[in-house]
């Protein structure tokens, strides 16, 4: 199967074989193959099928210049929806956004990239810690209406994690972070990425996926993103149910604790890892 | 124990000692004068520049420190996935064994608060501890990879205390303990890879080893540490990760016998020192032995200091490892160059040294005919 981007897919991510490009490609490997059997070639031939390819070229440019004349495709006009909807959005809300479209706990450097290729925006992932201190102090201030950014939450110890951003209205098993929960949310953003990449081929989602692809090392067995499916739904397989039983447990102890600590999680020095006794 | 330290550090600030600093102090483990530096806590790159003026070029360059830490998060995130497929891959690391403690996210470990640091140390040094009696009761939730691990490593009665982290401590889930683990951003070409690159994540593992068997012994456990280490180099060309197994039985040995020679207590470097003198102090310092050696060149910011005074002492060593090698017995390149010039020896040793320097004579005079 070829490989599907945004190029040679229609709206709703289905691999098109007689898209223009496609037919350039049948075109280029005719011209190589006629390359190798050169000797065979007879000038007069020769002749024709440069007659011919004129041709197409000409049906090519025609083709081109209809297209131009086309309303934008159904996903690039949504997209523009949304681009549109979303300018001038203020930086932490930028971050929402793109959060409740991951729907997982992500870093700032994947946020900050996602934001720049979705929206255009430019969120320095450096700028997180004090978009999230805003968030802690607005708090602490009494504003509760808004979901707040609040830091992911270490399942051994329930301490925040530094780079790794989550929403306070997201349940708490979501936001306790395990041993292998990172290796879990990675995988299936992964899978998230490659279902939402086709239906909407979008150049964030692309990232996002080639990104992960690489990091799991998927790229090495093929280009299949089906395959590539295919081994992320086996790796998920064989460590989800012991990370969701980790982050129930912690969660279970994280939601016996005052609010304060459920979502910024507890300060150094705090012990609560013995069934929520403080030390 | 902190007040005996402070005394001898004098007007120097403490220096937070890493295992940078522990394995060079474990390349020439005879040198007093280093290892005084090590265990008071003093940064001897800030002895060599505010006591002697000697300026300071041991800071590295700025790309080669980007390139380094960045290749180490490229490694860590996402649950460290990198580096666990490059270890699966490499045959390090079993298919399930995902297990990962990412302790480099625990916050306050680079805050401008000294207060917030400890803190934030302490709290690393338990967690990972809690993860090593998980290991070794064997518990199935016990991580596979611990990222930048905190290990304590008392550097001799009295001294200051040494907080070791290794890169990452690895294990599959059927291995008994775990072995130690560097990453760098060295180039990996398989046996082209630079020798001196192998040769310092080699030492520094072997430091990682003995603070690890040092940990596990005060948390009373024998079980021994695995002899290889894992190497994490980058392949060229990107920031993917090349693991290699190493052995450092040798590197592990050198740590040892930096940990064993003396002075093995602050109160020890205290009386060598005198009463009331400190390190601050160009006297002071020079009053501690030294023990300069080629090697020193590349690794010890007071190499200058201790070859000049070598030079006045006419020591054998500021002449190279190999004249050294020939006449170090003695200890003097005056008296080699008299018993050259047919002076009667005065026993085995310079007899034996007397003869050979006539040979080296005689080629050298064959060489030049």
């Amino acid at each position: 199967m070829p490989y599907v981007t945004h190029y040679n897919c229609n709206a709703r991510g289905e691999f098109m074989a007689d898209h223009p490009t496609h037919i350039f490609r049948n075109l280029r490997e005719t011209l190589d193959a006629m390359e190798s059997n050169l000797e065979g070639a007879s000038p007069k031939k020769l002749d024709q099928s440069i007659e011919a390819a004129d041709e197409i070229v000409q049906k090519l440019k025609a083709l081109r210049a209809t297209a131009a004349s086309f309303p934008q495709r159904e996903e690039e006009t949504a997209h523009h929806a949304i681009r549109d909807a979303s300018t001038n959005l203020q930086k932490r809300e930028y971050v929402v956004l793109t959060l409740e479209e991951l729907g997982l706990p992500a870093s700032p450097a994947i946020i900050s990239t996602f934001i720049k290729q979705r929206w255009g925006a430019d969120v320095q992932a450096t700028q997180f810690a004090s978009i999230r201190k805003g968030d802690e102090r607005a708090w602490s201030r009494g504003r509760r209406a808004r979901p707040l950014i609040v830091p992911a939450l270490s399942a051994n110890n329930l301490v925040p994690r530094q780079r790794l951003c989550a929403l306070s209205v997201w349940p708490a098993n979501l936001r306790v972070i395990g041993g292998l929960s990172e290796r879990v949310d990675g995988l299936r953003l992964f899978l998230t990425a490659a279902a939402r990449m086709k239906k909407i081929p979008s150049d964030a989602w692309y990232m996002l996926f080639n990104r992960l692809a690489a990091d799991f090392h998927f790229t090495r067995a093929g280009t299949d993103v089906e395959d590539m499916k295919k081994s992320a739904e086996i790796a998920l397989d064989g460590i989800a149910g012991h990370d969701a039983e980790e982050r129930k447990a912690a969660a279970e102890r994280l939601v016996r604790l005052p609010e304060r600590i459920q979502l910024f999680g507890r300060p150094l020095g705090f012990d609560v890892v013995a069934g929520g006794k403080h030390a | 124990m902190r007040e005996l330290a402070t005394r001898v550090r004098g007007s120097l600030p403490y220096s937070t000692i890493d295992a940078r600093r522990v394995t060079m102090a474990a390349k020439n483990p005879a040198c007093s004068r280093l290892r005084a530096m090590v265990m008071a806590g003093v940064d001897p790159n800030a002895v060599a520049r505010d006591v002697f003026g000697i300026p300071d070029n041991s800071s590295q360059s700025g790309f080669a420190l980007r390139q380094g830490n960045a290749f180490e998060r490229a490694q860590a995130r996402q649950g460290a996935t990198r580096l666990i497929e490059a270890l699966k891959e490499a045959g390090i690391l079993g298919a399930s064994d995902v297990r990962v403690l990412d302790l480099s996210e625990l916050p306050g470990l680079n805050s401008p608060s000294e207060h917030i640091r400890t803190r934030a140390r302490h709290q690393a040094i338990t967690d990972t501890e809690r993860a090593l009696r998980s290991k070794m009761r064997g518990e199935a939730t016990a991580p596979n990879i611990i990222l930048q691990a905190h290990l304590r490593l008392p550097l001799g009665e009295n001294a200051e205390e040494a907080i070791v982290r290794p890169d990452a401590l690895i294990a599959k889930a059927s291995d008994p303990m775990y072995g130690v683990a560097e990453i760098k951003s060295f180039a990996s070409i398989r046996h082209l890879t630079d020798e001196q690159d192998v040769a310092s994540a080699a030492a520094q593992s072997g430091v990682y080893a003995v603070t690890l068997e040092a940990t596990l012994q005060r948390l009373g456990y024998s079980n021994p540490v695995p002899r290889e280490a894992v190497l994490v180099f980058r392949k060229p060309g990107g920031f993917y990760a090349e693991p290699t197994l190493q052995r450092i039985d040798r590197d592990i040995e050198a740590a040892r016998r930096m940990l064993d020679q003396r002075p093995r207590s602050l109160q020890e470097i205290a009386q060598m020192l005198g009463a009331g003198q400190a390190l601050d102090n160009r006297a002071n310092i020079l009053r501690l032995p030294g023990n300069f050696v080629g090697g020193c060149r590349s690794f010890c910011p007071m190499w200058q200091v201790c070859l000049n005074e070598g030079r006045h002492q006419n020591a054998p060593a500021v002449l190279g490892n190999d004249v050294e090698d020939a006449i170090g017995a003695i200890g003097n390149t005056q008296r080699a160059r008299e018993l050259l010039a047919g002076a009667t020896p005065a026993n085995d040793i310079e007899r034996d040294i007397q003869r050979r320097l006539r040979s080296f004579q005689a080629e050298l005079q064959e060489a030049t005919r």
